[in-house]
């Protein structure tokens, strides 16, 4: 907190000092050249009070619209979202953890025996990382809401893919059925989930994937 | 001078061409009815106060000032602030409760200026629209102000994240949803708002960073807005600012700012108390996708910046420079309203230091220049010095050849003030006075105000028509033409001139009766001082 304030007023107080001077610089310089002598004015309480009168126009608006209820959501209707991450399986079978160890170890060796050794980075960086999108299907009472894949992120699409949607469910018991593929097809979902539940109104269920318990998990 | 068969050849030899300078020859027009309505509304606030106290005239300066209040309390605000998501409400409801006094006060100080501000701001654009002071040499600082209007919104929607209350979740999860529909967010800002796990307090660094650098991208964006602004006005008059001061602590008492309830990620907060000056852009989320409406978004905002090009009338010509008659002596610069005149070092081998260069760009061709200039150096083509000599000595000679019953008068009118449109100078109704009109009265260059009180020209009086005080549509004319006739203000109104026979009036183009009102006025004066 220190430091983000210190921040602001590194900026606030060099621009303060350049202001006043700029200002005071001004003054001079009509002051030398005789330019418009303003007076200053005393403060009128008859000045102020109409005004004020003036100025509470513009207080109603302010008044009424800057804290107004409304509602967003349809009434009772409560919501399932999907959010988790999860990775998908790699496009091709390259482990880049391996090599580097096997690389590492090769290195070591080499360098005990020779003294002259290179590090090849080059077979390390040949490795294939890219990721299969995540693809997604999820049911609702038997009916399909969702069949969407998420690109795996990163500049060589190697990191995990981001999910995320809801959708609004009407109050009651449902069945829900998520499905999840993470390699590339759609033979066989790698995670499935099957559940019933009751969804209360206002109510936010969230399907999400459990690192811990290596499966797809609805709250 | 004397005078040749092609024109006037003037003390530096150089020709002034009679057919440009015989008769002014631009076209002044009237406003259209939306401008006359505004008009009519200041006018009805100024009658209720005064000009020198009209907000109208202050709006920019009064955005500035709410800005100051924003900054003060913010940073009051930030020394409580924990930025944690568990922390965030705690801090802020801690401070709005316990220390209402102060705290709470801050608080609603930091929401209601926020609010005014985007009042004004609206008003700022809306009065620029409707008065025509938007276009041409004004473009930077119309598009500069649309920048503005964003930053603050940006700024103000995020400052509402950091309550983390019911509204700021409803807020953050819209705003989210919003941002993660743009290509270069890649990952799904919503996932943070999904499970209380997912919700970490680096988030909470993040906002605070965002809301804490929209008073830099503001400073900037400000900066660009007034840059081609000479003497830009950025504090309101001390009564205005007392007013505004007053009325903000009166909401805070009367209305405190509070927040509802703690964020609950496991429930749906409905209904929640929106503010509508800053949220105003998420209901149309329930009728169309984050696509179509970052869509709508980027099309009304392109649209509002091309409105200058869009609506753009015929440009003036700009002012010329006679660079033999420059002496350098910076007036013409330094009253120019929008730095459309530089001053440069001496490049024709004259005995003076500077010269001063046009940068036609950013003329305003207001002719204020010229009235600051005591060399005629410098010249509108379209409506030249002399052509407003010459068109006062003709309109005297008519009144006298005419010889009306009433005094004599000359009017100098402010062609975007009590506008009049009478054919050669003539006012119906008033057979006694010929008008002189003037694309900005600080065109009125002393030598001229003084043709009529020449004994040979046999006027009776001098009516001079300004822009209302304080909202000179060229910003500065009016106040620099009376710091010349008060004598303060270089090129001044000589002395010997008669003020008791010279009349200035402040009138808006809404108020032509009242124009006329003071003129018969003038003339029964004028008439009780030639019977004594």
């Amino acid at each position: 907190m220190i430091i983000i304030l210190v921040t602001l007023l590194a900026f606030v107080i060099p621009v303060g000092i350049y202001l006043l001077r700029e200002w005071k610089k001004n003054r001079e310089k009509e002051a030398k050249e005789g330019l418009q002598p303003k007076k200053k004015e005393p403060l009128s309480i008859a000045g102020l009070v109409k005004v004020c009168v003036l100025l509470s126009v513009f207080a109603v608006p302010v008044y009424f619209l800057s804290d107004t209820p409304y509602s967003y959501y349809d009434k009772d209707d409560g919501v399932v979202k999907i959010a988790f991450k999860h990775s998908g399986t790699r496009v091709a079978d390259c482990e880049e953890a391996d090599l580097i160890k096997k690389e590492g170890d090769r290195y070591r060796q080499q360098l005990k025996d020779t003294r002259r050794v290179r590090m090849s980075i080059e077979k390390i960086a040949k490795c294939p990382r890219e990721r299969h999108p995540v693809m997604l299907e999820f049911y609702v009472d038997g009916e399909k809401v969702l069949d969407r894949a998420y690109s795996p992120t990163g500049l060589k699409k190697d990191m995990a893919s981001y999910i995320y949607d809801e959708f609004p469910v009407p109050p009651g018991e449902h069945s829900f059925r998520a499905l999840l593929y993470d390699s590339g097809g759609k033979d066989t979902p790698a995670y499935a989930l099957d559940t019933r539940s009751v969804v209360k109104p206002r109510e936010v269920k969230v399907v999400w994937f459990s690192d811990k318990s290596d499966s797809l998990v609805m709250e | 001078m004397k005078e040749t068969e092609n024109g006037v050849v003037s003390g530096s030899g150089e020709v002034v061409r009679e057919d440009r300078g015989a008769s002014p020859s631009r076209g002044f027009g009237a406003g259209g009815p939306l401008q006359r309505l505004w008009l009519k509304m200041e006018s009805l606030v100024n009658s209720l106060t005064t000009p020198a106290l009209n907000p109208f005239y202050y709006l920019g300066a009064i955005c500035v000032f709410f800005l100051w209040i924003i900054l003060v309390s913010g940073i009051y605000l930030f020394l409580f602030y924990s930025i944690s998501a568990k922390g965030a409400y705690l801090s802020i409801q801690n401070l709005t409760v316990n220390q209402w006094y102060l705290g709470g006060v801050m608080r609603s100080l930091h929401r209601y200026a926020s609010d005014g501000l985007v009042i004004f701001m609206l008003l700022h654009a809306l009065r620029c629209f409707t008065l025509d002071r938007y276009k041409h040499w004004r473009w930077l600082a119309w598009v500069s102000g649309i920048v503005i209007a964003w930053v603050v919104l940006i700024g103000g929607i995020f400052g509402y994240w950091m309550v983390w209350d019911e509204k700021a979740r409803l807020v953050a999860t819209l705003s989210a949803h919003l941002l993660e529909n743009v290509p270069i967010f890649g990952l799904p800002m919503s996932l943070n708002f999904s499970r209380v796990a997912n919700l970490t307090d680096q988030l909470f660094y993040i906002v605070l960073f965002i809301h804490f650098s929209t008073i830099f991208f503001l400073f900037i964006a400000i900066l660009v807005h007034i840059v081609r602004i000479t003497k830009a006005v950025i504090n309101p008059p001390k009564a205005l600012a007392w007013g505004i001061m007053v009325m903000l602590l009166a909401l805070s008492f009367i209305k405190p700012a509070m927040s509802i309830s703690s964020a609950e990620l496991k429930w749906l907060a409905d209904p929640v108390q929106f503010d509508w000056f800053f949220m105003f852009i998420f209901p149309l989320l329930k009728y169309m996708s984050a696509h179509m409406l970052w869509a709508f978004i980027a099309g009304l905002t392109v649209m509002a910046a091309l409105i200058p090009w869009m609506t753009r009338s015929q440009r003036k010509p700009p002012v010329e420079i006679t660079l033999s008659n420059c002496t350098g002596c910076e007036l013409c610069a330094e009253d120019c309203p929008y730095q459309a005149i530089q001053m440069r070092k001496r490049t024709d081998g004259m005995p003076y230091p500077l010269e001063a260069l046009i940068i036609p760009k950013r003329c305003a061709s207001c002719g204020i220049c010229v009235g600051s200039c005591d060399y005629k150096a410098l010249n509108l083509p379209d409506i030249t010095e002399d052509a407003v000599k010459a068109s006062v000595r003709r309109h005297a000679k008519a009144l006298n050849e005419a010889a009306p019953a009433g005094p004599k008068i000359i009017v100098f009118a402010c062609a975007k003030g009590a506008w009049l449109d009478g054919a050669d100078g003539k006012i119906p109704g008033f057979d006694s006075a010929r008008v002189v009109n003037l694309p900005c009265i600080g065109m009125l260059q002393p030598s001229m105000l003084s043709i009529p009180f020449e004994r040979s020209a046999a006027i009776d009086g001098v009516f001079v028509a300004s822009c209302k005080q304080g909202d000179c549509h060229y910003r500065r004319g009016d106040e620099w033409f009376m710091g010349r006739l008060a004598g303060h203000r270089p090129p001044v109104v000589r002395k010997a001139v008669d003020r008791a026979r010279l009349k200035v009036v402040h009138l808006s183009a809404a108020e032509k009766k009242e124009f006329l009102e003071e003129l018969a006025a003038f003339g029964a004066s004028l008439g009780e001082r030639r019977q004594r």
